[in-house]
């Protein structure tokens, strides 16, 4: 009889490979594009910026009587932000951090971190949500209201923008003598879910960034491509409203923004923190559990509604 | 130990609204509801005592009534009107109820509905393919009334056509589907316009209660659809706003008089693809004295109610099934174990 596994097994049946595996995480894309303020400390919790109104154009001359025209009023609007203060935090017994194999507090620090920057991401989109512009694709063929996403509707949308005098976000790529890529114009930048993907590749037009003419150079991995004026970032955790469309399907609620559109107000003693707190501390008289923290301050708010449109879409 | 076990408690005085909404700190494992008033009183009591754990369904609580003079307790479970918690930052979704008519020629906009599931007056709700009315299809309303399995009321819109003025629908509708939802309360929201009035200062309509305040400027978009296309992208000052129960509306410092009429596009129309008219949050503008357009308020200074803000909470909904008594006090305990067993 020879010897094998069933009358000799290995005495240490296990291993551990130190490599972690990855955790998903998501694209951050909603604070992309947003204009950043950090207000100072013991300065109250509101942040005000104010836009002072354009004044009328004058291309009427004056008469030879040379009488003072009547004045202009000047008027200026302000824009209200508060910062709110957001926590969280992860309890370990010492047991575990001394029994595992893993450093797990870094895995904790790693998770937090994560944590912090996918919570800020969601507060900035469900701002855009709750209070950018609303405009229906109608330029697709699915019958529903809104239709799925068309390129009539993106040149809408960016003939808005225009019109409204919005700055583009990003400057015109080139074209190149590489095979298969384009030029694309200088761009207002759309922030969607990508449930959103098979609707943009069926776009005409649509370029998938490979096909820019610089190539996907200096692209984030969450740029997905463009089209004429708009550049699209996604991400899974994109701004999605359910059954709300004509026909009860999932909208997709696609944020396109000028420059400037909107902002995140950060509080100068309340960035992002990692804390640490070390057995012995809590209510914990005999070192049993630490514990690490995240805590953060966080406005948002649109800058000028002018510039910031949620173009709804369905076919996702 | 972490002191997370109790994380929230205290009391309250039942109305007659047989519901209550109870801000918390974070979700509970266990949360616990007893009538004072009632426990012990030899009366009969239907809840005298009731609770909901972690894992329970929406609506759902576990309860004990108590006998008339033995003021024995007996167990009971209830599916509807009891506990739900809500993180109005991730609220729940809900099953769509189909609809039979909306009465949107008669103006009243009564939504018929077989089952009117746990809708209750002030709730939210979505409607779509409402066929022969789809100019309101994928709106969102707020309820005015509910006959439990009749029907529903939208008296918000009702009230656009009542007092704003607004022209009935061609059609009722025959069908469709309402959906209840719980809305995020990032702050401030844009609104579905439902009128706007021609008037030196325009009133608009909303098809529910609004958050905005005097002194807010609104920012609008109305297309030719509607009609009164000369409302886009105008950037109004509100100068006072009304919120009753059956009408939601802001007055504005903005003159409407030679505007072309508000009105919604027809169902057909709408079917074809248009945008809602909506008023979307834009700055905030000094505030008003009681509703003059040209007077300020004193002392002098512009608005800070309006401030973008994140007004999310954790709540836990009480429903009729756990509060059987107006006038009653009510104490409650919310608890957050350090370990919670599943087995």
């Amino acid at each position: 009889m020879s010897v094998n596994i069933n009358n000799m097994p290995p005495q240490i049946q296990q291993n551990y490979t130190q490599k972690l595996l990855s955790t998903p995480e998501r694209n951050c894309i909603h604070n992309l594009f947003a204009s950043v303020i950090e207000v100072q400390d013991n300065d109250g919790f509101i942040n005000r910026q104010s836009r002072y109104d354009a004044l009328e154009t004058f291309e009427v001359p004056l008469d030879n009587a040379q009488m003072n025209p009547p004045s202009q009023l000047l008027s200026r609007v302000d824009i209200d932000c508060r910062v709110r203060n957001y926590a969280t935090y992860v309890v370990l017994t010492k047991q575990v951090t001394m029994t595992n194999q893993d450093p797990i507090l870094n895995s904790a620090a790693a998770r937090l971190g994560q944590a912090y920057k996918e919570t800020s991401d969601i507060l900035q989109r469900d701002n855009l949500e709750s209070s950018a512009s609303v405009v229906n694709c109608v330029g697709g063929s699915n019958g529903d209201l809104p239709t799925e996403m068309a390129l009539s509707d993106l040149d809408d949308i960016v003939a808005v923008l225009q019109n409204n005098d919005g700055d583009y976000i990003t400057n015109m790529i080139d074209a190149s003598d590489n095979i298969g890529t384009s030029p694309l114009g200088d761009a207002y930048t759309m922030m969607c879910t990508s449930r959103m993907i098979p609707v943009l590749n069926n776009i005409t037009g649509f370029r998938r960034k490979f096909e820019y003419g610089t190539g996907s150079i200096n692209t984030l991995s969450s740029e997905w491509g463009g089209v004429n004026n708009v550049r699209v970032f996604q991400s899974s955790q994109g701004s999605v409203s359910v059954d709300a469309s004509l026909l009860g399907n999932d909208v997709a609620n696609c944020f396109i923004t000028a420059q400037e559109g909107y902002k995140i107000v950060f509080q100068a003693g309340g960035r992002a923190k990692y804390i640490y707190t070390p057995p012995g501390y809590m209510n914990d008289p005999a070192h049993l559990r630490h514990a690490a923290a995240c805590n953060f301050y966080q406005g948002q708010c649109v800058n000028n509604d002018l510039w910031v449109q949620n173009l709804r879409s369905t076919g996702i | 130990m972490l002191p997370y076990q109790v994380i929230d408690g205290g009391s309250f005085t039942s109305d007659s609204t047989l519901a209550k909404q109870l801000p918390l700190s974070d979700r509970p494992d266990l949360f616990w509801l007893r009538n004072r008033t009632a426990w012990g009183d030899d009366a009969a009591e239907t809840s005298v005592e009731s609770w909901w754990r972690y894992g329970m369904a929406g609506g759902a609580a576990q309860t004990a009534d108590q006998a008339v003079t033995t003021g024995i307790l007996s167990s009971e479970a209830v599916t509807s009107g009891g506990f739900t918690f809500i993180d109005t930052a991730n609220p729940p979704t809900f099953s769509s109820l189909a609809t039979t008519a909306i009465t949107g020629n008669a103006g009243t906009f009564v939504v018929s509905m077989a089952s009117t599931g746990d809708i209750a007056v002030g709730d939210w709700v979505r409607l779509y393919a409402t066929t022969g009315e789809l100019q309101i299809a994928g709106y969102k309303f707020q309820v005015t009334a509910v006959t439990a399995n009749v029907s529903i009321t939208l008296g918000y819109m009702a009230s656009a056509v009542s007092a704003g003025g607004l022209a009935v629908f061609a059609a009722d509708a025959t069908a469709g589907f309402v959906q209840k939802y719980i809305p995020n309360r990032m702050y401030p929201r844009w609104s579905y316009v439902s009128m706007i009035t021609a008037a030196s200062q325009a009133v608009v309509y909303f098809t529910g209660k609004n958050d905005y305040t005097p002194g807010e400027i609104l920012s609008f978009r109305v297309s030719s659809d509607f009609g009164m296309e000369q409302m886009n992208n105008v950037q109004a000052r509100v100068l006072s706003v009304t919120n009753s129960s059956t009408v939601s509306s802001v007055t504005l410092d903005w003159d409407t008089s030679g505007y072309t009429t508000f009105v919604f596009p027809t169902s057909a129309v709408a079917a074809a693809g248009v945008s809602p008219a909506v008023a979307v949050p834009s700055s905030s503008g000094v505030v008003p004295d009681n509703g003059s357009a040209s007077v300020p308020q004193i002392p002098e200074g512009t608005n800070l109610r309006d401030a973008f803000d994140n007004r999310n909470k954790f709540i836990m909904d009480l429903g009729s099934n756990v509060i059987t008594s107006s006038d009653a006090v009510y104490d409650y305990v919310a608890f957050k174990f350090d370990r919670f067993n599943q087995e």
